[in-house]
């Protein structure tokens, strides 16, 4: 698939069923998302929200339903499409600094370090990760998305909660953040329990706890 | 992927030697056993030249057992695996440079 019809392409998940330890997390869950669109995951715990968004990761397999970018078969993992999953565990070693996290993550997927630091994530960048607080780590795991790559337009950020730590001003950042990379063309989907983008009218998926 | 590996392998290094305790542990069980085939064989010095290289080897190997449960349990715990996992370059190339900065550390 080209980088163009890549930008423009359709994420469709059909009759999505995922059991865990033979319980039952969600059933025949449906969802399209274009280039441009943001779609909000809302629903109590142990709903399947992040269970959703590690699918989407290709962190967990589904147990039935098909994923398709496109028409075609979506293997994430192998997909052309970038992928950020911003959520609980961030991928960081509590022994190495912020900086060194940060640049580990930039290497391995060949992107550049940010020009603009809109979490101000400088003021920490050379604390190990154990020192940092909640809302530090959170603000470094989204500064994530602001390194540099040609590719990062049609990215799918998949955010986990992502303003569960934040104060009102990095709040703020992230939802301009969002908002510019819709603009942009991007896709997003969120799990949060607090409110987030409501203005961009977001598709809303709603989960329901199994008993 | 040369320099994918050499990055990764750079990450180890640093995460080992800012575990020094995990370190110094091995060191201090290696010489724990070490000490103790003396007081078990006796202090006889033909029989300790005679064993001595291959308990020498014997004991560097089961001081470094304890080890081998966290060579990827941290990373999967923390959630570098899967961070690593969407990268370009193969998983093979992280597991390669994990195990060499092991067997060197």
């Amino acid at each position: 698939m080209s980088s163009s019809e890549l930008a423009h392409a359709t994420l469709s998940f059909t009759n999505v069923t995922l059991f865990r330890a033979n319980k039952l997390i969600f059933k025949n869950l449906n969802l399209n998302i274009s280039s441009g669109e943001i779609c909000l995951l809302n629903g109590p715990n142990g709903a399947g929200k992040t269970s959703l968004l590690r699918i989407i990761a290709g962190y967990l397999p589904i147990s039935n339903g098909m994923m398709s970018l496109n028409g075609h078969i979506f293997e994430p993992l192998k997909s052309h499409l970038p992928i950020w999953y911003i959520g609980h565990p961030f991928g960081f070693h509590p022994n190495l600094s912020a900086a060194k996290n940060l640049s580990q993550i930039a290497s391995m997927r060949k992107l550049s370090m940010f020009d603009e630091d809109r979490f101000n994530v400088i003021d920490f960048f050379q604390q190990p990760i154990r020192t940092l607080s909640t809302g530090q780590i959170q603000r470094l795991a989204l500064s994530q998305l602001l390194l540099k790559s040609n590719r990062q337009k049609e990215a799918l950020w998949l955010l986990d909660e992502p303003n569960s730590a934040l104060d009102s001003l990095h709040c703020l950042a992230l939802e301009t953040l969002i908002e510019e990379h819709i603009e942009f063309g991007g896709r997003v989907i969120v799990a949060a329990h607090q409110p987030l983008c409501e203005h961009l009218s977001p598709q809303i998926i709603q989960l329901e706890a199994k008993t | 992927m040369i320099l994918i590996f050499c990055q990764y392998f750079i990450r180890e290094f640093e995460i080992s030697i800012s575990q020094v305790t995990d370190i110094l542990s091995q060191i201090g069980f290696f010489i724990l056993v070490m000490m103790l085939f003396p007081l078990t064989l006796g202090p006889d010095p033909n029989k300790l030249s005679e064993y001595g290289i291959a308990l020498v080897w014997i004991a560097a190997f089961v001081s470094v057992v304890p080890a081998y449960d966290r060579l990827f349990t941290d990373d999967y715990l923390h959630g570098f695996i899967e961070k690593a996992a969407h990268n370009d370059q193969p998983l093979g190339c992280y597991a390669a440079a994990k195990c060499l900065c092991f067997f060197l550390t």
